[in-house]
């Protein structure tokens, strides 16, 4: 890429132009607030058997995080749901009380998103990348040509970083467990105070410093 | 820069981005599959997905087993395979080869991956701008495109086309086909409708109607919404085209088929068939039967118009959306006209029938006009004259049928949708709502399930599809944007068909070929 932009100059001074609006038009990519690595690729998690990073906005009189703060959105590894509840192991000590688990009546859910795997759209959107850079020869075309790759390329991008994503309620309550640690309901005489969550806080903090 | 420094230097960008894109597929394919979770009851553990390659066993008390290599013993019930045991916080507690009693798992859980339709559509557009580039640098404008194709299982004949006109939101319409070469084996009947092209399709329903055929008959939908069993198919006795004897083409017989060049002046010229059939005098009431699809000049003039429209294609036609004028949008549509068909009567008179107006290149489709002339005022033999545009239509079959009372056909919505071998309940739920759409990308296909009625070949298939589609800026048409051109299009449609008619003279005798070799399957 580094000997195409030096051997083409105006052509490359445009080439840089279309990456950026790319760049700028995979912005409306899905992200995710899990921790580096937590969520797994489509692959791995055929075999992997932790529950689907969760971001649960409830009512806020709902949680209370005994600090005198109310709070709207718990984050964590989905345990498990059942008709009336959904069971979250919290991961952010400073956002709620970290590392437990919190039972949320379904009546005061108001949105569930699921980061079941990760889709890998970072490295499809270098696709239609290069694509744009193969209108590089179009020259003063380029500003043309390049918005094929951008509009058709940058859409195929963002719609697939949305398959992974599952969102309650505009998806079924019902398909929530099915990604849950515990799909089957949450076990009974499981001791709560026992789960661990995939990663410790100090292993997560690792990560992201790496 | 002229044309070959700018071949050669776009040959060598290409060149150098085919190899870097070559490398990001191999690296990148298995990481951008989707995939799909299912969960299933232990006592459902017939229906598990034996295409997945591992097998979760959620057990009671919150432990799992992951088993590869895995299968359930009904006899007696056991599950086998190699893997892990995890506990409630996933630490292996065992591995290796692993038997568990069937009755102690919770739930089981498979998982496959699958196709995804963006990647798909990514190398379609690779595959346009690096490999199929050189065909459409050569002849930009056959370029292939198409609405809905639909295939029929077990045969590779495209039999149908949906909503060829439909090139817009605002000219989104029902259209019928008929699916008059299926042969259906059984009553589950299946159809597989495909994206073949760059273009994004929104599908509002693809139903199968079907009628009862007479005894020694086919039944044929009309010009006017009506469906006509018809009996007593005859061949014209006369057929006379421009060229000479025509009666071979329109046989029906060994794929051949009727056409002619366009002329070289204006793309809107017409020409005249005209056919002659004997009649029983007594026939009371009789009808054209007349298969055909358009040729590439109705594809050429609409890619044309899209390349003068360039990048501001989605401004144009938003602007036609909203001229509230329908005849006007339609008669663009229409520039280059119908199948005229008109019968004559004892005193020499030439009466209008109806017209064949049913747009696509690619499959051909059967119609019925009914011949209303009086009995007594009806010519021997009968003499029928068909007035079309050169070039513009492909026939291969016309005949002269006596018509039966209108039936009313059965509909049958799809009751199963499956896209890349695994049920898909979402598209098959927006196929069944009116209120909602299934959108298609280039690559996506679905096999839509019909339950027909007992005695499936004693009737008469129809396709039902209703919805629209986007045709995709091909960036080689972006050379040649004109504003005057467009506005020139809009005003005299007809002038401009005498503009472009030496440009597709050029084209014209690769162009089919060019066509089809550039189709998303190929």
């Amino acid at each position: 890429m580094v000997l195409l932009c030096t051997s083409i100059t105006k052509e490359g001074v445009a080439a840089v132009l279309g990456i950026c609006v790319l760049l700028l038009v995979c912005s409306g990519c899905a992200s995710t607030s899990a921790p580096v690595d937590w969520v797994p690729s489509a692959a791995e998690a055929q075999k992997e058997a932790y529950g689907a990073w969760a971001d649960v906005t409830v009512q806020p009189e709902a949680i209370n995080t005994g600090t005198g703060q109310e709070e709207s959105v718990l984050r964590g590894e989905l345990i498990a749901v059942s008709d009336e509840f959904l069971y979250v192991l919290t991961y952010r000590p400073e956002i709620s009380r970290g590392g437990h688990l919190r039972t949320v009546s379904r009546n005061d859910v108001v949105q569930v998103r699921l980061d079941r795997y990760d889709s890998a759209a970072n490295l499809l959107a270098l696709w239609p990348i290069f694509g744009a850079l193969s209108t590089i020869s179009h020259g003063a075309f380029l500003v043309l040509s390049a918005p094929i790759w951008i509009i058709g390329g940058g859409a195929s991008v963002s719609r697939h970083s949305y398959a992974p994503i599952y969102t309650y309620p505009s998806d079924a309550w019902d398909g929530l467990a099915g990604f849950a640690r515990f799909p089957q309901g949450l076990p009974a005489g499981i001791e709560t105070s026992d789960l661990r969550p995939k990663y410790s806080i100090d292993e997560a903090s690792s990560r992201e410093n790496d | 820069m002229d044309k070959l420094e700018r071949q050669g230097s776009r040959v060598s960008a290409l060149a150098v981005c085919a190899a870097l894109l070559l490398v990001l597929l191999l690296a990148g394919c298995r990481q951008t599959k989707n995939l799909k979770r299912t969960i299933t009851p232990p006592d459902q553990y017939e229906t598990l997905d034996e295409e997945a390659p591992f097998l979760k066993a959620h057990m009671d008390g919150g432990k799992v087993y992951v088993l590869s290599e895995w299968s359930v013993n009904d006899t007696l019930g056991t599950v086998h395979g190699t893997g892990h045991l995890f506990g409630i916080n996933r630490d292996t507690l065992d591995s290796g080869a692993i038997e568990l009693p069937l009755d102690e798992v919770a739930i089981f859980e498979t998982n496959v991956l699958e196709q995804s339709g963006s990647v798909a559509g990514l190398a379609i557009m690779t595959g346009i701008s690096l490999a199929a580039a050189g065909l459409c640098w050569a002849n930009p404008k056959a370029c292939f495109g198409s609405c809905p194709t639909f295939y029929a299982e077990g045969d590779t004949l495209l039999h149908a086309e949906g909503f060829s006109s439909s090139i817009a939101p605002s000219l989104e319409a029902r259209d019928v086909d008929a699916l008059y070469r299926v042969r259906p084996k059984n009553r589950t009947f299946r159809l597989t409708m495909t994206n073949e092209a760059l273009e994004t399709h929104v599908v509002r329903r693809a139903n199968v109607l079907y009628a009862e055929r007479p005894a020694g008959g086919r039944v044929l939908a009309g010009i006017d919404g009506s469906f006509r069993p018809a009996v007593n198919f005859r061949a014209p006795v006369t057929c006379r085209a421009p060229e000479g004897d025509c009666a071979e083409d329109i046989s029906g017989i060994g794929g051949q088929e009727r056409y002619s060049l366009a002329d070289s002046t204006d793309l809107a010229a017409k020409e005249t068939i005209e056919l002659s059939f004997d009649i029983d005098p007594s026939t009371k009431s009789i009808g054209l039967a007349i298969r055909a699809r358009q040729t590439l000049l109705s594809t050429f003039v609409m890619y044309q118009m899209l390349a003068y429209m360039g990048h501001d294609a989605g401004e144009w036609i938003a602007m036609l959306e909203r001229l509230g004028d329908d005849q006007r949008r339609r008669r663009l549509a229409n520039v280059l006209g119908a199948i005229n068909v008109e019968v004559q009567n004892t005193r020499g008179q030439w009466l209008q029938a109806g017209t064949i107006n049913e747009h696509g290149p690619l499959a051909s489709d059967m119609r019925v006009i009914p011949l209303s002339v009086n009995v007594a005022d009806r010519s021997s033999p009968v003499r029928i004259r068909l007035q079309l545009t050169k070039g513009a239509w492909r026939l291969d079959y016309l005949a002269l049928v006596d018509l039966l009372p209108a039936v009313t056909p059965s509909r049958l919505l799809p009751f199963k949708a499956t896209s890349g071998g695994t049920a898909d309940r979402q598209a098959l739920a927006s196929l069944l709502d009116s209120s909602k759409t299934l959108t298609t990308m280039p690559g996506d296909a679905y096999t839509l399930s019909y339950q027909l009625p007992d005695d499936p070949d004693q009737y008469e298939l129809f396709l039902e599809t209703e919805g629209y589609y986007l045709e995709w800026m091909r960036e080689e048409w972006l050379e040649e944007t004109n504003r005057e051109r467009v506005t020139d299009f809009l005003s005299s449609p007809q002038q401009m068909m005498k503009t472009l008619a030496p440009v597709y003279k050029e084209l014209e005798p690769t162009m089919e070929e060019t066509f089809w070799n550039s189709r998303y399957s190929n």
